[in-house]
């Protein structure tokens, strides 16, 4: 399913090492990445908010596992819990299991959508996936970008930000308590669709 | 089982009760039948107007005027003192989730809470006197001003309407196009415009005619027009009731 220019991980590790944090542009192979991508589009979704200290606002719909299911998003998500964490695992150097429930978790921030600052740690976590299938492209300061923050002087500044994309593949390490990140509120009408979660430790 | 009546409110016990009655961006389907909170009513919450004293000595209401002029009218202070604060605390408690329409034109917490004339004293009193403010007080006093005798379109019912971060609406359409739509605004906090959730009046081209921050017992009336509420970016909470008149 990985596009043949990723096939190796390890070409990567030199853009891996430095931030334990990569984007890898064109990771499926495209046809793969349109199937998936639009039946994303045809699942069911529900509005969640935040009820504790961690606020946010977004779609999301849950794909159950079901182990005989030959759907396209079955299929993927039996991939990605196997082969996809295999490949994250000699690219990061690190050892993972699937997530403990078996999910996969899609995600749709429309206009309003946020997620506010945070990091993943919880001492199972170790290392985070965003899968984007996102269409279109609009500037940072409508929000819905993906965004690292780094406490500095007093002031918390925008470390590094990632665009929405099609077919991208965002990974960083959550096995400490950092680094610390967040969707800001997406000001107009657009449409940030990612498949994310999390592969836990050894 | 159900849940005792005295958890109104305080957990999220209704959390799969309070499934809205009414959609937030279209008009209620009164006969679809939805799960929503049934409360109990008490009838000596509902013997005295809900209304600011000063609102029932007015003898030239100049809002009546504005209204029938430019189909929008602003009351400040239209509740009894102390009732908005009371209610927003009840409803900003509320285990609402949010909603969104079919455009995405619209997200916000939204609720309908059911009220049958029963007695309970269990539950918050704010609600009932609520209850009488929109049911009885408010069709009398408008109607009166009017010159037509009103009725409320959704009696036995709040709905509730709570803008927090990340709610909006573009334009939402009257719920009585013939009638008199009213929102009835329960928060005290302030905040900058520039942070959304006023409640915007669209004149008939979609252009913003007016803007108001909420304020308690704010109320607004309209004849037809559509609203806006624009995005919350900053972690506040707006409540409003909406509520509608038309003909007896």
């Amino acid at each position: 399913m990985i596009h043949p220019a990723h096939q190796d991980p390890s070409i990567h590790h030199e853009a891996w090492a430095p931030r334990r944090s990569i984007r890898v542009a064109n990771w499926l192979d495209p046809d793969v990445a349109e199937a998936v991508g639009g039946i994303l589009r045809t699942q069911p979704y529900r509005l969640r908010s935040g009820t504790g200290p961690l606020q946010f606002l977004y779609r999301e719909s849950l794909l159950e596992p079901e182990p005989d299911c030959d759907h396209t998003l079955c299929r993927f998500r039996r991939w990605l819990h196997d082969e996809g964490r295999c490949w994250a695992e000699a690219l990061t150097g690190m050892t993972l299991t699937p997530p403990p429930d078996g999910r996969l978790v899609a995600t749709w921030y429309g206009k309003g959508g946020y997620l506010d600052p945070h990091n993943d740690f919880d001492g199972s976590r170790a290392l985070a996936f965003v899968i984007g299938f996102t269409r279109t492209a609009w500037p940072a300061e409508e929000g819905g970008h993906l965004e690292f923050l780094e406490v500095r002087d007093g002031g918390v500044d925008v470390a590094e930000r990632r665009p929405p994309g099609w077919n991208t593949l965002d990974l960083f390490d959550v096995s400490t308590a950092g680094p610390l990140h967040q969707i800001p509120i997406l000001t107009t009408h657009h449409e940030r669709r990612v498949i994310s979660g999390w592969f836990h430790g050894g | 089982m159900r849940p005792d009546h005295r958890e109104l409110c305080r957990s999220d016990v209704y959390a799969e009760a309070l499934k809205p009655v009414v959609p937030c961006h279209g008009r209620p389907n009164l006969t679809q039948r939805r799960r929503s909170i049934e409360m109990v009513g008490m009838s000596g919450f509902l013997r005295t107007s809900a209304m600011h004293p000063r609102l029932r000595s007015t003898s030239e209401p100049d809002w009546a005027t504005t209204l029938e002029a430019s189909g929008h009218a602003l009351i400040p202070d239209a509740l009894e003192p102390g009732l908005a604060a009371e209610a927003d605390l009840v409803l900003s408690r509320l285990p609402l989730e949010p909603e969104a329409n079919p455009t995405s034109s619209h997200v916000a917490w939204c609720g309908t809470l059911v009220v049958p004339p029963t007695p309970d004293p269990q539950n918050p009193a704010c609600l009932y006197r609520l209850l009488r403010f929109l049911e009885q007080d408010l069709p009398a006093w408008v109607g009166d001003a009017l010159g037509r005798p009103l009725r409320s379109l959704y009696p036995g019912r709040l709905m509730v309407w709570t803008f927090r971060k990340g709610a909006f609406a573009d334009a939402v359409q009257p719920l009585a196009p013939d009638g008199i739509d009213v929102f009835l605004s329960l928060s005290a906090r302030r905040w900058p415009a520039d942070w959304g959730g006023h409640l915007g009046i669209l004149d008939g081209d979609g252009q913003l005619a007016a803007s108001h921050a909420p304020g308690p017992g704010q109320l607004h009336l309209t004849r037809g027009w559509r609203v806006k509420v624009p995005l919350v970016v900053r972690p506040v909470e707006a409540v409003w009731l909406r509520s509608a008149l038309v003909p007896a």
